[in-house]
C-alpha cells in the first residue's frame, strides 16, 4: 500500500513540475494573492468565480489552478495580521497577537521573514505526513468521533484561558461571553431561534470576520489614534527599521523543536473533520506559550509567537485535505469549494478517488505545496516596501484601515449588517483593550461556541442512548490528560516560581 | 467620567447584558436554553465577583481630557463612516469617508485626500464589484432612488 | 441566489449563468444572498419587481418544511414566484453503516419492536428530519433522533461508525458511500426507483400502489391503499427539487419568454456536457404542476413532525 502511494506521489509530483503544467498552479498563487490582500475577501470568492471559467477543462489543469488558488490565498492574511493587526483570515488571527508587536516595534522584516519560512516548512511537513497517513485515512478520520471533538475543543478552550497571563477570571468571562454570541442565531438542534430579537440577520449567528475585523483592526487603529503616535512602528524612515528575512528564517531552525510540534499539532487538528485552521493557529500558539520558559515575553512581541501558529496553519493544509478527499468533508469554506469544483468534473471525494485517481490527488497536494512555497517566496521579496508601510502616519494609515475593515466585513457575505457589526465590536474591542480585558478569548470561544453544543448534545444523547463504550476510545483518554495538564501545569509553575524567588 | 468609572461601566455593561441574555434564554424550551444557561449563569457570577473588585478598589486615576477628546472625535468619524454606507451605499460612501478624514481630520493636501479616495473606488468597482462579482450595496438613498425612478 | 459562493446550488447557477445569458442575450449577475438556510435569499426574490430582472433558484423541499416549522418569514413557493423550470430533483435515501445488523429495511422495523432506533439528522425540522419523522410514522417505527452533527458527512461517519443507527440523506449526495461500500441502503423513499445505480437493486420503494409502505400496511391489516397514498404524497414534497423562479405577478408576455428560454437551456444537450451531475430537468408547466401537488400534500406529514418536535424539545 505504502509503495503504491509513493509510486502516485512521484507521478504526481512529475505532472506538477512539467512545462506547461506548472503554469496553472503559479497563475492560480499569483492570482489568489493579488486578491487575498483585501481583508475578508479570502480565496473563496475567486474560487466560486474561477468554476465557470474551468468547465471546459479537464480535470488535470483543473486540480492544478485549485491547488493554487487554495494554497495563494493563506499567507497575505498573515502579512496584513502583522503590518497593521489587520487578520486578513481567521487563522492569522493568532500570528497578529505577537505579529504585530514586532511591527510596532520596527520588526516587520523578521516578523515576516519568520512566517514565510515557517508556513513554508510547515506545509512541507504536512505533505509528508499525509503521504505517510494515505493507507491509513479511512481510519484516522472515523477515530475522532463527537467524543473526541468534544474534548478537543475544549482542550483549545482551556489553553486559550491559561495561556492569558495572569487574568484567568477575565479570560474566563471573555470565554463565556463568546460561547453566548456563539449561540446566536437558528439553534440546529430544536429548530428555535435564540437571541435573533426576530431578525434574519442574526438567524446565521454572528460572523467570525466582521468580529475579528472589529476587535483587532478597528480597535488597534483607535487605540494608534488616541495615543498621539505618529507611524505603526514609532519610526518615521525606513532606515530606522530594524530585523531582517534571515533573522527571522533564523529564528526557525533556532526553535526546531516548537516548529516540529506545532506543524504536528497543524496537522492533527486538519485531519480531524470540521475543525478549522483558527484551531490549529490558537492552539500552537498556545503550545508556544504554555512550553516556554519564559512565557511572559509572549503578546509583546516574541518571534515564536508567530513561528508556531504560521507552521501549524500551513501544516494544517496537508491534513486538511484527508476528510475533503476521502469523504467529502470540508474544514473549511475554501474546501468546500475545491470540492464542488472536483465534483464538477467527475472527481467525487470517496474511495475511488484515493485508490484509482490517486496520482491527481498527488497533484492537488504538490500544487498545494508549491503555491505555499511560491507565496512565501514572494512575501520575503515584497519585505521591503511591506516593512516600509509601519512607517506610514496613523493620521493615514487610520482612516484606511478603517475603510478596509468596512470592506472585508461587507465581502465577507456581503450584508451591510456586518459593517455595522464591526464597527460595534471595535468600540468594544478599544475598550476591553483599554481596561485590560483578553479579546482572544471571546474570539476562540465564537469560533469554536456552536461545535462545543453541538458535540456535547451529541455525546451526551448518545450516552444516554447507550451507544458510547468509553474502554473502545483512547483517544478520549489522551485528550482528558491534556486537559489536565493544562489546569495543573500554570499552578505547579507558579508554586515553583514562588519557591525559586523564596 | 474617571478610568475607575469608566472600568466599572464596561463591567456592569457586560454583566446588564450577560444578564439579559439569561432571561431571555428561560423563554426558549428545556433543550434549547440548557447551553445558553450553563454558559450564562456561571459567566454572571464572575461578572458581579470582577464588579465588586472594581468597586472596592479606591484607585482614582485622572483620565487624560486630551486622549478622551480624540476617543469622542474618532468614534463620532466611525459612526460617521457606518451611516454614510448605510446610506449612500459602499460605492459612494467609503470613499467619500476616507477622503474626507484625510482632509478635514488628517489635515493631508486635497490631492493626497481625493487621491486615495478614489484608489478605494477603484478597488470596490473595479476588482470586487466589477471582477469578483460582489455586489456592493447600494445603500438606502440609492434604492429608494431607484424606486422613484422606475 | 440563496446560497454563499461555492455552496448550494451556487454551482448551478454558475452553470446555467453562461447558458442562459447567452439564450437571453443578457447580461447575468450572481447575487449570492446566503443565510438562514436559504430563507434570505427566497425573500428576496419573492419581493423583488416581477420585471424578470431578478431570477432565482429555490429548494422547494425547505421553504415548505420551514412553513410547516411554523417560519413565518418563508415565502409560499405556489404564490411568491412564477416558476420558470426545474433543474433537477432529488429523493432521500435511508442508509445504515456497513457493519450494522441492521441490514435490510425489514430488519430495522422488526428491530424497532424491542428498542428506538437512532437517527443522526443535521438540524431539527430540516428536510431530512422531516421525511424521517413521516416515514417512521407510516412503517410504526420508533425513531430517537441525534441532531447537531455539522454536515451530511458529518452524520454518515457517525453511522459508518456504528454510533448511530441510521441516516437519511438526498442520494445525490451520499451515493457516493454506498457505492463505496461504507454506507448501506435501505430505503428509497420515492414513488419509483430513484436512478439507475447498481447499489439500488434490491433496495425497497417507499411509495407507489406496491411499494414498501403498502405492503407493509397489508401485512399489518390496515388501509394499504391509504398509506400508499399518504408516502406518495411524502415522497412529492420531498422530491420538490430545485426550481429556477421569478417573483409572482410577471407580466405574461415577459414571464412566457423566460420560461421558454429557461426550457429551452435546461433541455440543451450542452447543459447535460457541462456536468457529471444528475439533472431531472423539467419545464415550466410540468415543474409548476409539481410543485403544486407537492405544496398540497406538505400539511399531511404536519402531525408527525409536530410529535417528533415536542419529542427533541423537551
Amino acid at each position: 500500500m505504502l509503495e503504491f502511494t509513493l509510486q502516485a506521489a512521484w507521478e504526481g509530483l512529475g505532472l506538477v513540475f512539467s512545462w506547461p503544467n506548472i503554469l496553472y498552479p503559479l497563475a492560480g498563487t499569483l492570482l489568489a494573492m493579488t486578491v487575498a490582500f483585501l481583508p475578508g475577501v479570502s480565496g473563496v470568492t475567486l474560487m466560486a468565480l474561477a468554476i465557470p471559467f474551468t468547465l471546459t477543462w479537464e480535470p488535470l489543469p483543473v486540480v492544478l489552478t485549485f491547488g493554487g488558488l487554495v494554497g495563494g490565498a493563506t499567507f497575505m492574511g498573515s502579512i496584513t495580521a502583522i503590518l497593521f493587526n489587520v487578520p486578513g483570515t481567521g487563522p492569522s488571527a493568532a500570528t497578529l497577537l505577537d505579529g504585530y508587536p514586532l511591527a510596532e516595534q520596527g520588526h516587520a522584516r523578521t516578523a515576516i521573514g519568520c512566517a514565510a519560512f515557517s508556513s513554508a516548512l510547515g506545509s512541507t511537513f504536512g505533505i509528508l505526513v499525509l503521504i505517510a497517513l494515505v493507507p491509513l485515512m479511512t481510519r484516522a478520520i472515523l477515530a475522532f468521533g463527537p467524543p473526541e471533538l468534544l474534548l478537543l475543543l475544549v482542550w483549545g478552550l482551556s489553553t486559550i484561558v491559561v495561556i492569558t497571563r495572569g487574568e484567568v477570571v477575565r479570560a474566563s468571562i471573555a470565554t463565556g461571553l463568546g460561547l453566548l454570541l456563539a449561540l446566536v442565531g437558528h439553534d440546529p438542534l430544536t429548530g428555535e431561534l435564540r437571541f435573533t430579537f426576530g431578525s434574519l440577520f442574526l438567524w446565521d449567528g454572528i460572523g467570525l470576520v466582521p468580529m475579528m475585523l472589529g476587535l483587532f483592526s478597528v480597535a488597534e487603529m483607535v487605540d494608534l489614534s488616541v495615543s498621539g503616535r505618529a507611524t505603526i512602528s514609532k519610526m518615521r524612515g525606513a532606515g530606522a527599521l530594524t530585523g531582517s528575512v534571515v533573522d527571522g528564517a533564523r529564528a526557525v531552525f533556532a526553535n526546531f523543536g516548537l516548529f516540529v510540534r506545532s506543524a504536528l499539532i497543524g496537522t492533527i487538528v486538519g485531519i480531524v473533520p470540521g475543525v478549522g485552521g483558527t484551531v490549529a493557529s490558537f492552539l500552537a500558539y498556545g503550545h508556544a506559550v504554555q512550553t516556554a520558559k519564559d512565557p511572559e515575553r509572549f503578546g509583546r512581541g516574541d518571534i515564536r509567537g508567530v513561528l508556531a501558529p504560521e507552521a501549524a496553519h500551513d501544516a494544517k493544509d496537508g491534513g486538511a485535505l484527508v476528510p475533503v478527499l476521502a469523504f467529502g468533508i470540508p474544514g473549511s469554506d475554501a474546501t468546500a469549494v475545491l470540492m464542488a469544483a472536483l465534483l464538477l468534473h467527475g472527481l467525487a471525494p470517496g474511495r475511488e478517488l484515493m485508490t484509482d485517481k490517486l496520482p491527481l490527488v498527488f497533484v492537488l497536494i504538490w500544487s498545494l505545496f508549491l503555491s505555499n512555497w511560491v507565496t512565501s517566496l514572494v512575501g520575503v521579496m515584497l519585505v521591503g516596501p511591506l516593512a516600509r508601510l509601519t512607517t506610514l502616519r496613523v493620521r493615514v494609515v487610520a482612516p484606511l484601515v478603517f475603510t478596509l475593515a468596512a470592506v472585508g466585513a461587507f465581502a465577507d457575505q456581503q450584508r451591510i449588517g456586518d459593517v455595522v457589526l464591526a464597527f460595534g465590536f471595535g468600540a468594544a474591542g478599544y475598550y476591553m483593550k483599554k481596561h485590560g480585558w483578553p479579546r482572544i478569548p471571546l474570539v476562540v470561544a465564537l469560533l469554536l461556541g456552536a461545535g462545543l453544543e453541538r458535540n456535547l448534545h451529541i455525546t451526551s444523547r448518545l450516552y444516554e442512548l447507550g451507544r458510547i463504550d468509553l474502554t473502545a476510545r483512547p483517544i478520549v483518554f489522551g485528550l482528558v490528560a491534556l486537559i489536565a495538564l493544562n489546569l495543573v501545569v500554570p499552578h505547579v509553575r507558579a508554586r515553583r516560581a514562588r519557591e525559586v524567588r523564596a | 467620567m474617571t478610568l475607575a468609572r469608566q472600568r466599572i461601566a464596561l463591567t456592569a455593561g457586560l454583566t446588564v447584558l450577560v444578564a439579559l441574555a439569561a432571561a431571555s434564554a428561560t423563554t426558549l424550551g428545556p433543550a434549547a436554553r440548557r447551553m445558553p444557561l450553563v454558559v450564562a449563569l456561571p459567566t454572571l457570577a464572575l461578572l458581579v465577583l470582577e464588579l465588586t473588585r472594581h468597586l472596592r478598589e479606591a484607585r482614582v486615576e485622572a483620565d487624560d481630557p486630551a486622549a478622551r477628546r480624540v476617543e469622542t472625535v474618532t468614534f463620532a468619524w466611525l459612526g460617521g463612516l457606518v451611516a454614510g454606507v448605510w446610506l449612500l451605499g459602499m460605492l459612494a460612501g467609503l470613499p467619500l469617508f476616507l477622503g474626507a478624514y484625510l482632509r478635514t481630520r488628517s489635515r493631508e493636501p486635497w490631492t493626497v485626500a481625493i487621491g486615495m479616495a478614489l484608489c478605494v473606488w477603484v478597488v470596490l468597482f473595479g476588482v470586487l464589484d466589477y471582477a469578483l462579482g460582489i455586489q456592493m450595496h447600494d445603500g438606502l438613498l440609492g434604492s429608494l432612488l431607484g424606486r422613484w425612478r422606475s | 441566489m440563496p446560497n454563499a459562493a461555492g455552496g448550494g446550488y451556487d454551482t448551478e447557477s454558475r452553470l446555467l449563468q453562461p447558458l442562459l445569458a447567452r439564450r437571453l442575450g443578457a447580461d447575468i449577475v450572481i447575487d449570492n444572498q446566503a443565510g438562514a438556510g436559504g430563507l434570505v435569499g427566497a425573500r428576496a426574490i419573492a419581493g423583488a419587481r416581477p420585471d424578470g430582472a431578478t431570477l432565482g433558484i429555490l429548494g422547494v423541499p425547505g421553504l415548505l418544511v420551514a412553513s410547516l416549522m411554523g417560519e413565518t418569514h418563508a415565502p409560499d413557493p405556489v404564490t411568491a414566484f412564477t416558476v420558470l423550470g426545474r433543474i433537477a430533483r432529488s429523493w432521500h435515501v435511508w442508509g445504515t453503516g456497513a457493519s450494522s445488523p441492521l441490514s435490510t429495511i425489514d430488519a430495522v422495523v422488526a428491530a424497532s419492536a424491542r428498542r428506538p432506533l437512532i437517527c443522526a439528522i443535521n438540524e431539527a425540522g430540516s428536510a431530512n428530519f422531516v421525511s424521517v419523522t413521516a416515514t417512521a410514522a407510516l412503517l410504526g417505527i420508533d425513531v430517537e433522533f441525534v441532531g447537531g452533527f455539522a454536515g451530511t458527512r458529518s452524520a454518515c461517519l457517525a453511522a459508518m461508525r456504528g454510533d448511530v443507527d441510521l441516516v437519511c440523506f438526498n442520494f445525490e449526495t451520499i451515493g457516493d458511500l454506498f457505492k463505496a461500500g461504507d454506507l448501506r441502503p435501505l430505503l428509497q423513499v420515492s414513488v419509483e426507483r430513484i436512478a439507475k445505480d447498481r447499489v439500488l437493486d434490491d433496495v425497497p420503494v417507499l411509495g407507489g400502489a406496491d411499494g414498501y409502505a403498502a405492503r407493509h400496511a397489508r401485512s399489518r391489516g390496515r388501509d394499504a391503499g391509504a398509506t400508499g397514498e399518504a408516502a406518495d404524497g411524502l415522497a412529492q414534497v420531498m422530491g420538490g427539487g430545485r426550481i429556477l423562479v421569478a417573483p409572482a405577478g410577471l407580466p405574461a408576455a415577459i414571464g412566457r419568454c423566460l420560461a421558454d428560454a429557461v426550457g429551452d437551456v435546461l433541455a440543451s444537450a450542452e447543459l447535460r456536457a457541462s456536468t457529471t451531475r444528475v439533472l431531472d430537468t423539467a419545464p415550466a408547466e410540468a415543474a409548476r404542476a409539481d410543485v403544486l401537488l407537492a405544496a398540497r400534500m406538505a400539511p399531511r406529514l404536519l402531525p408527525a413532525l409536530r410529535a417528533a418536535l415536542a419529542r427533541m424539545r423537551a
